[in-house]
């Protein structure tokens, strides 16, 4: 009999045609089938969580219930097999308690659960949603709203699940960063844009699936800083561009044990506080470090805006807010002088990132280092500028004890190669340094700081400019 | 025909007489007798010109010469830039205008004083000396003078026998004066009396001219209402000639003018001092009782409304009453034994300041005035008590603090009572656990970035004591907890603030002391503003003021008088700095700020302008923002030395790279007339090297658009200060830092994560050189700061921290100005 509703099944996807199908397929029901036949539709569970202080009764919840059940079946059609329930995990029913919320999700594929809470909070009813996806067992982003009236609870409950919903697209090919992918239930064309699996210049966030030869999952892997950018939609079949910190990191798809997911979801219109730590040592927090946010979508692209200039707080964090309607940003962490890291990013997806970042601390050094150097050469090229002058006075005033003199005080100025030992000090030192921190791009760094430095002393204390002086005065004495 | 024939002859006569030649002793014509030679017959004639050797007579001199009383008393101005002349005045009232006559003045007077000398001395025997004798008995019986219009400058000799007078040239002056003087026009007749004292300060009959001119000068500076200069012409006068003409009489009404006035005004120590004036002046004037009895009867009636305040309750009135009834007469008991009782119960502290504390003003910066303001009206958790080369710190709410868990954490057990003194009401820790909160949250106005850095977690452990968990252990936890206490309650303020005006702020203590204490202490702070800092001296020396918190160094050297007062030494100097805008030009560019270095003669700015008379060790250059004692300080730093040329060629190069012409920077400095002389110097040098640089006026429309400011600043721990310095905020934000370059911001950033004190010093002698080598500031000089007190003001530290260190413990012992003023 089972075996007859997959046939059935399978016709159904061929003739573009869906079914009801009682259960969602279980991934380790069937393994055949969830590898070459996307569900058809979500397994959604809605549990709702009222607080003390809401006083409903029975009566009311239910009414809730109903209205709940009529606004979604109208937006997901068939889409969603789901299931309102009138409790659930949480032990308190609030905003707190929904957002530290880090339950258990069972890998289930293409099972979804909504947390909802409900409280009341001076006089307001305050809603909360927050969607669990079972595929990648991730928790999403709360999205919580406020009604004055219960009139209109249902309906701020139904565009609260529709923002907290995360489509589930699995990447079936990947070529550089052309992805295609097949969108869970995407077959259904749904009247709500808000619950479908397609929104123009929408994102998803790629996940991998590591299993075993007996194909349990060993560990889900969300890759951070790489996104997906929907392009277009052919009925269930999605186009994506891949947008990366990295350069290949979806690799190219073919593992048989490594399956990749794509989570899509509404960022929410709030900040995500990003913690720059230390590549080597993640507990150490990179404070004082300036973030650029361009607000762009592909690193290639001009700026639609005006860039946001941030500064790492003393808990080495960046609090990134979305620029406009734009989603995507890329953030440019800048050391000093050194472009640290340039990687795309969401704000709002979620409450808190942390971005790993190279050591650069002895470069930096170097840089002040340079700095002061470059400091004292001005002032000591305008030095020898100014005795130069009083040199060739003298010189024309033919008076040659006066011309010894000047020559003489001339010379004990700092010259090219006072500087250039002091900058050879410097390189050896930092070089010496990085290399011993094994920091090979700052080594490079340095050298080439320390490199442009030698050209500048040597553009601004040629010695051949004293002997030119010395000639110059001479034959300003020997003119009749 | 025989008429006119008559009278030629007559007049030929005249004239033979006044023009006779001299009848010089001839060398072989025997001797005449002295006397027969002196008295020349009637017919004699007396006047003879000098120079009549070709014989010729003028006779046109004689018929010229004009009476007396047709002459005119040469002007003014003839008489200061004309020829001088004596005008011999004849028997006949005939005027001979002369080229000066000497001996002068008493001419006639002396040369018959020498002839009687000469002849009582009797002829001399000897033929040789009887000749010469004959010769002087010639000379001094007659005048020698000299044609004043005549080319060849002849000369004359008039018998003094025929000389009424003579007026001199100084005479003639004293004359015009004395005209002048009629005429109501003192400065040209005191122009005439300046000239002839230059001349000759005894001629005769300049004293009673120049007298004169006092008493109508005064006369009249008291009819257009200047009684206090009439009063000081008069006893000018008086000291020269007391017994002046109804110098009494005027004296007396210009006082009473005065003190009238004053008593109106409530100036009772000028009132006092006119009539001590005048009392010293004119001790008999009638108007001395009257005066006097009126001064009692005010004081009185003042005392008595200071009681009455008193039985009311209003001891501040009671006291305010009292001292102005010691002003108006301070010589009475009862208002000595009323004024000490009312002033030891409720202690006014009378402070003399430029600005007072909390006024607003135009500097971009906190000035003196706002920490002063700020010190007394908020609390500390832990602040610094003494500075060596660090700073160390107190805590008058925490009773003990104790590190635990090797520094990451914090015991703080809180004072639950306090001294009757301190103006402190206990502090619990969950009120001290709110204060942490609010400044450890994000979203707070009080927000404290660099707690929130340390702080991870406070927990109350007891009514009066709590823990602070910190996320790294901190090199000075008192440094991290020197946190700003703020609230609602009026009652967790040391002092609050009572009254304000343009020139004077009051504050009084939050927390008044018992009524029966062993000893009361200082109730309420007076700040009274002043034009300058010499008028603060004065003040002090006149008895206003009990105490300046800022004494300049030339003044703090020139205090001697010990019995007075005392003049202490703050612990930390202040530094003097130069800081730029970091989005003006010269924040920007490293070359127009060494341009300004080098432009600058700090030593000797240093020296001319600011030490003036004080002595080398009250200041010195600096290259930090940290005193030079301190632990921050790198001793390794060399200074530089002026070089306007290095600073042109900078400038030139700044201006090359700004796109050809810089524009006019902006200077804010503090609203101090001592600064004046400094600013002025350095806008100059700046000036000479190509950098326009303006001051911002008090009256300024924008003050927030400057280019770079004039600070002053006392700063004892480097750990928390000066990241706030640098950045030009009150909190220490990382955000803040964006202005600086990304070194410059991690060896910041570098300091406030060291872990030990050997770190801490080395990154802060590191940050000392970089900041010098940059000219991220421009440190200009180090002075030693002083305050100034009277004797009867105890209790201020003997080496005070900030102006009013432990100001709750002070005591303003009874005392008011007795002396006569």
């Amino acid at each position: 009999m089972k075996a007859l509703a997959t046939v059935i099944q399978v016709l159904c996807i061929l003739v573009g045609f869906s079914i009801s199908q009682g259960n969602a397929v279980r991934a380790d029901e069937d393994d055949l089938l969830y590898r070459d036949l996307a569900p058809l539709r979500y397994d959604v569970k809605l549990q709702l969580h009222w607080e003390r202080s809401v006083r409903r009764t029975e009566q009311q919840k239910d009414a809730l219930t109903k209205q709940l059940r009529q606004h979604l079946q109208a937006s997901v059609s068939g889409s969603w097999k789901f299931e309102i329930q009138q409790q659930g995990p949480l032990p308190q029913a609030d905003l707190a308690t929904l957002r530290n919320w880090d339950g258990p999700l069972s890998q289930q594929l293409g099972t979804k659960t909504f947390l909802i809470t409900i409280e009341s909070r001076n006089g307001e009813t305050v809603l909360g949603v927050r969607e669990g996806d079972h595929t990648t067992r991730q928790w999403g982003h709360v999205y919580h709203g406020t009604i004055q009236h219960d009139r209109y609870l249902a309906t701020m409950l139904h565009r609260l699940i529709g923002q907290a919903f995360q489509p589930l697209y699995r990447i079936t090919q990947i070529e550089r960063t052309q992805i295609e992918m097949i969108a869970l239930a995407g077959e259904w064309t749904l009247p709500e844009s808000l619950f479908s699996c397609f929104r123009p210049h929408g994102l998803a966030r790629p996940a991998l699936i590591y299993r075993n030869r007996d194909n349990e999952i060993q560990e889900i892997q969300m890759l951070p800083l790489t996104y997906l950018s929907l392009e277009s939609r052919e009925r269930g079949r999605i186009s994506a561009r891949l947008i990366s910190a990295f350069p290949a990191p979806l690799g190219s798809g073919r593992s048989k044990r490594v399956e990749i997911w794509g989570l899509g979801g509404n960022p929410a219109p709030q900040s995500t506080s990003v913690k720059l730590v230390l590549q080597t040592d993640p507990s150490q927090v990179l404070m004082g470090h300036r973030v650029v946010v361009q607000p762009k979508r592909y690193l290639k692209d001009e700026a639609a805006g005006e860039p946001v200039e941030l500064l790492s707080d003393r808990l080495g964090i960046v609090q990134i807010s979305a620029i406009d309607e734009q989603q995507l940003v890329w953030l440019y962490v800048w050391s000093g002088e050194a472009l640290l890291a340039r990687v795309p990013f969401v704000p709002g997806w979620s409450d808190r990132e942390s971005l790993s970042l190279p050591d650069d601390a002895e470069r930096l050094r170097v840089e002040g280092e340079l700095e002061r150097l470059r400091a004292e050469l001005i002032a000591d090229v305008s030095r020898r500028a100014i005795s130069r002058i009083r040199v060739l006075q003298a010189a024309s005033t033919k008076d040659e004890d006066q011309v010894s003199r000047r020559l003489a005080a001339h010379n004990d100025l700092p010259g090219r190669a006072f500087y250039l030992s002091k900058l050879s000090l410097i390189e050896t030192i930092g070089v010496r340094e990085a290399e011993a921190a094994r920091n090979r791009a700052a080594v490079a760094r340095i050298k080439r700081s320390c490199s442009e430095m030698k050209t500048v002393i040597n553009r601004f204390l040629n010695p051949d400019r004293d002997v030119e002086l010395r000639e110059e005065a001479q034959s300003l004495l020997k003119l009749p | 025909m025989a008429r006119l024939l008559f009278s030629v002859l007559i007049l030929f006569w005249f004239i033979s007489s006044l023009f006779a030649q001299p009848k010089l002793p001839q060398e072989n014509s025997p001797p005449e007798s002295p006397d027969s030679q002196q008295e020349p017959s009637d017919n004699e004639i007396p006047l003879t010109p000098n120079m009549k050797a070709e014989g010729e007579e003028d006779t046109s001199r004689v018929t010229d010469l004009p009476l007396l009383e047709e002459m005119q008393i040469p002007s003014a101005s003839e008489l200061l830039t004309g020829q001088k002349v004596d005008w011999i005045i004849l028997d006949n009232q005939r005027v001979v205008v002369s080229r000066p006559i000497k001996p002068r003045p008493r001419t006639l007077e002396i040369q018959a004083e020498k002839l009687f000398e000469l002849r009582t001395a009797g002829i001399p025997g000897n033929p040789a000396k009887r000749e010469a004798f004959e010769e002087q008995i010639y000379e001094l019986r007659r005048i020698r003078g000299g044609f004043i219009d005549a080319v060849e400058a002849p000369e004359f000799m008039i018998l003094t026998s025929r000389i009424d007078k003579i007026w001199h040239h100084e005479d003639l002056l004293l004359r015009r004066a004395d005209i002048l003087m009629d005429q109501k026009k003192y400065p040209e007749a005191y122009e005439l009396l300046f000239t002839l004292q230059n001349i000759d300060s005894d001629w005769p009959g300049l004293a009673e001219a120049h007298h004169r001119l006092i008493f109508l000068n005064a006369s009249q500076l008291l009819e257009t209402g200047e009684a206090q200069a009439a009063f000081t012409q008069w006893g000018q006068l008086h000291s020269l000639d007391p017994d002046y003409p109804e110098l009494s009489e005027k004296l007396t009404i210009a006082a009473s003018i005065i003190i009238d006035d004053s008593i109106e005004h409530k100036e009772y120590r000028k009132s006092r001092h006119f009539l001590h004036r005048l009392q010293s002046l004119v001790p008999s004037a009638p108007a001395i009782q009257s005066l006097t009895e009126r001064f009692q009867t005010l004081s009185e009636s003042l005392l008595n409304e200071a009681i009455g305040a008193s039985e009311s309750g209003d001891q501040r009135a009671a006291v305010l009453f009292a001292r102005e009834a010691a002003t108006v007469w301070p010589k009475s008991r009862r208002v000595r034994e009323t004024f000490d009782t009312f002033a030891e119960n409720y202690q006014i502290l009378r402070v003399g300041v430029l600005h007072p504390a909390g006024v607003s003003h135009a500097n971009p910066f906190p000035t003196r005035s706002d920490l002063r303001a700020e010190y007394l009206k908020s609390r500390k958790l832990f602040e610094v008590q003494s500075f060596d080369d660090s700073a160390h710190y107190r805590a008058s709410l925490v009773e003990q603090w104790e590190p635990t868990e090797l520094g990451r954490n914090l015991d703080i057990r809180l004072k639950t009572a306090f001294r009757y003194w301190s103006s402190q009401r206990p502090l619990t820790a969950i009120e001290l656990a709110e204060q942490f909160h609010r400044q450890l949250a994000a979203g707070s106005p009080d927000y404290n970035e660099r707690l929130s850095g340390f702080v991870k977690r406070v927990q109350v452990l007891e009514p009066y004591r709590l823990e602070i968990e910190f996320r790294r252990t901190p090199l000075s936890p008192e440094a991290v907890l020197s946190l700003e206490l703020s609230g609602s309650n009026p009652d967790s303020n040391w002092f609050q603030e009572i009254s304000r005006s343009a020139s004077d702020v009051s504050f009084r203590r939050s927390i008044p002391e018992p009524q029966e204490v062993p000893q009361r202490h200082v109730t309420e702070i007076r700040e009274q503003a002043y034009p300058n800092r010499e008028e603060i001296l004065r003040a002090m020396f006149r008895g206003e003021i009990d105490y300046i918190p800022d004494l300049p160094v030339h003044h703090a050297a020139a205090v001697d008088n010990k019995d007075h007062w005392w003049v202490r030494r703050y612990q930390i100097p202040e530094t003097h700095v130069l800081q730029f805008h970091t989005t003006s030009l010269l924040g920007q560019s490293n070359e127009l700020r060494r341009a300004l270095l080098f432009a600058i003669d700090r030593k000797q700015l240093l020296a001319e302008k600011v030490l003036r008379e004080a002595p080398a060790e009250f200041g010195r250059l600096t290259t930090s923002v940290f005193p030079q004692k301190s632990r921050a300080f790198n001793p390794l730093v060399s200074d530089i030395s002026p070089d306007p040329l290095v600073a042109r060629s900078l400038t030139l190069a700044a201006q090359k790279t700004a796109g050809g012409k810089l524009p006019v920077f902006r200077l804010a400095a503090p609203h101090d007339s001592n600064l004046q002389p400094v600013l002025k110097q350095m806008i100059d040098d700046w000036k000479r090297v190509g950098i326009t640089v303006e001051v911002i006026s008090s009256d300024d429309q924008e003050p927030e658009n400057w280019d770079l400011a004039y600070r002053v600043v006392s700063l004892s721990e480097p750990l928390s200060q000066l990241w706030p310095f640098l950045t030009m905020k009150r909190h220490s934000r990382v955000a803040d830092l964006q202005i600086l370059p990304g070194w410059l911001r991690q060896e910041l950033i570098q300091l406030e994560l060291a872990t030990n004190w050997n770190d801490a010093r080395q990154q802060l002698h590191k940050l000392h050189q970089a900041l010098w080598s940059e000219v991220f500031y421009l440190p200009l000089w180090e002075l030693e700061r002083f305050s100034m007190a009277r004797r009867h003001l105890t209790g201020i530290p003997d080496a005070p921290l900030t102006p009013y260190q432990q100001v709750n413990r002070w005591v303003v012992n009874p005392w008011y100005d007795q002396s006569i003023p």
